[in-house]
């Protein structure tokens, strides 16, 4: 929100901006301007270039992709590397694990880190601020410190090859950084609202659910965005706990896939971009919301 | 002063009593709510510490039970056989987290400033920079791996300048290179985002005070609008640092044999070895030993950075 409205704000001629107007003009305006279009045109060129050309070449066959050249566009959109993906390899299954996984480790992490983030913010306890300060240092706890321990216990619990060691850890707690993202908004809202509700007769339970939790549906959207997109992305956990080809993620499939068919480029670019289209898409949908969600973050605190 | 404040305390309402049975009903709720944190910090975050603590003293196959060795892990992280390859890994690691960082913190921020000056069409720019943050993974690896290869996109711009380029990620000489170059491209985006979301937050009185004492646009830069950026710098610089060195999806995807660090262990990443421990040799107690010695140093780099911010950080001006 803010970001969209702050340049137009800008742009109003007040005195301040003209003198600032003044103090610029080595160059004229438009040579600047120019300038600062050509750099960005330029830049944002280059930024895009791996997906254009990606895009491009799972249209393409291997002959065309090795032609030299800047060819973005294929001779023609034929469909045989996407058919040659689903019969090589188990795409679909990967994919329907991927998007299994992603839904309800989202969910959870969703749902639980803002349960557990109305404890901290609403709910007062002797302690709760240690409590608290506990839950945010193990944001800076990089998972790959408990990666082993935890594939122990899975492998005894007898997890592995089946979705749950990346669902169900998510599901208590929903992970710090979101407890904390969800803290900071629980925050923002008018603590009258619960003891209205209390002096009502409704139960903490009630009060949260029926209450709160549809207030903070804002921040709500932006944790599960960001937490879809990083699950979808995940690489070492499925690639640990999931090793069975028919029980893998999406990239660590393409992983695989990627050192079998090292010079058919044809097939991995249909192949990646096919993992790519659910992410570019949610990205597409959700995209104000991810921006949003920096404001949110608090970053600027 | 203090007369006021004693006529302060007299006109503030007398704070209700704390109802004890009421207080005592809002913990047990408090702690009904923040049940599932706490469970999971038990089971996937005390429990592994500690029993990667253990592990990290034991010799452990994965089978049975593990047996405790002392220190003969940590010995064995500078014996002659694992020595130099841990070192190779851990100075890779450096290399590949001390370059990329700061380059994406330049570029990040430089791509905000641009965009910040009220550019037409900012949205579409904005995704353009943005996007390959959100994809990044093995799926965008895998188009780099032909871009950087013998006669991919880079080599053929480098033969328009006339320099006949290297297979990148198959020479051992510049394969740290193409991982850095992916990962400046994955990784620029988010942090521009919250450079871009901090200069538009930025209070104008302040740019426009230094316009009108004669600060030209270099200077307004780099002694205010930089000055009031160090909260996102700092944010930018913890999280980019810490996942720069916990580098593993690139350097595995990218290699010909996968996980292997190859071309000659060049691109071989902490990570990746702790990986490689424990998956390909069974060494369980060894990997949680050097898992443990690179969590210390995350942690110890990730507090000094807290611990120097202090010095470096200004959130006087809050928005």
């Amino acid at each position: 929100m803010l970001l969209q409205t702050k340049p137009s704000s800008e742009s109003t001629d007040t005195t301040a901006s003209g003198s600032r107007r003044i103090k610029r003009s080595g160059k004229p305006r438009f040579v600047r301007r120019g300038f600062l279009y050509l750099s960005l045109i330029g830049l944002s060129f280059l930024f895009a270039l791996p997906f254009l050309w990606q895009f491009g070449a799972s249209f393409k066959t291997n002959a065309e992709i090795i032609q030299p050249g800047l060819n973005l566009i294929p001779e023609s959109f034929r469909l045989d590397n996407f058919r040659r993906a689903f019969e090589e390899v188990p795409f679909d299954l990967w994919f329907y694990n991927s998007l299994f996984i992603a839904v309800l480790a989202t969910i959870g992490a969703t749902l639980s880190s803002a349960f557990c983030a109305y404890g901290f913010a609403v709910l007062r306890a002797r302690g709760s601020s240690l409590w608290f300060g506990l839950a945010l240092v193990t944001i800076f706890i990089p998972f790959e410190a408990l990666l082993i321990p935890e594939f122990i216990l899975f492998s005894k619990l007898g997890w592995l090859n089946t979705p749950w060691p990346l669902i169900i850890p998510w599901w208590f707690g929903g992970g710090a950084f979101n407890i904390f993202l969800m803290r900071q908004f629980f925050k923002g809202l008018p603590h009258e609202l619960v003891d209205a509700a209390r002096i009502d007769g409704a139960s903490e339970v009630r009060i949260f659910w029926q209450i709160m939790l549809p207030l903070t549906i804002p921040a709500l959207t932006v944790v599960a965005v960001f937490h879809f997109i990083y699950i979808w992305n995940d690489f070492l956990r499925p690639l640990v706990y999931l090793q069975d080809t028919t029980s893998t993620t999406l990239p660590v499939g393409l992983s695989s896939f990627v050192s079998r068919f090292r010079r058919d480029w044809s097939i991995l670019m249909a192949g990646s971009v096919m993992a790519l289209v659910p992410i570019i898409v949610l990205f597409a949908v959700a995209q104000r919301f991810i921006v949003r969600g920096i404001n949110l973050s608090g970053v600027k605190r | 002063m203090t007369d006021g404040q004693g006529r302060l305390q007299l006109r503030r309402r007398p704070r209700p009593q704390p109802n004890r049975k009421l207080a005592k009903r809002e913990a047990r709720w408090f702690y009904f709510f923040i049940a599932p944190w706490l469970i999971g910090f038990i089971f996937f975050g005390l429990w592994p510490i500690a029993a990667s603590f253990g592990l990290a003293f034991s010799d452990y196959d994965l089978g049975g039970w593990p047996s405790f060795v002392g220190l003969d892990n940590f010995e064995k992280m500078v014996d002659p056989v694992q020595g130099p390859v841990l070192a190779k890994a851990i100075r890779n690691t450096l290399f590949i987290a001390l370059t990329v960082v700061p380059l994406q913190l330049a570029l990040g921020l430089g791509l905000a400033v641009l965009l910040s000056q009220n550019v037409r069409g900012m949205p579409i720019f904005r995704t353009a920079f943005y996007l390959p943050s959100v994809v990044a993974g093995v799926a965008s690896i895998v188009v780099w791996i032909w871009i950087l290869g013998s006669d991919g996109l880079l080599n053929q711009g480098l033969e328009l300048l006339g320099i006949d380029g290297p297979v990148w990620l198959r020479d051992p000489a510049t394969v740290k290179l193409g991982v850095i170059i992916v990962m400046v491209w994955g990784g620029t985006g988010a942090m521009m985002l919250i450079f871009l979301a901090g200069l538009q937050g930025l209070p104008s009185e302040l740019l426009d005070a230094a316009a009108v004492d004669g600060a030209g646009p270099l200077r307004r830069f780099w002694h205010v609008k930089l000055p009031l950026l160090t909260p996102q710098l700092f944010f930018n610089l913890v999280i980019g640092l810490a996942s720069g060195l916990g580098v593993f999806t690139e350097t595995y995807v990218i290699s010909t044999d996968p996980g292997s660090g190859a071309p000659a262990n060049e691109s071989l990443t902490l990570v990746m070895y702790i990986y490689r421990q424990l998956l390909r040799n069974l060494q369980a107690g060894y990997a949680s030993a050097v898992a443990w010695v690179f969590t210390a140093a995350v942690a110890l780099l990730t507090a000094l950075q807290f611990w120097s911010s202090r010095r470096w950080v200004h959130y006087e001006y809050e928005n």
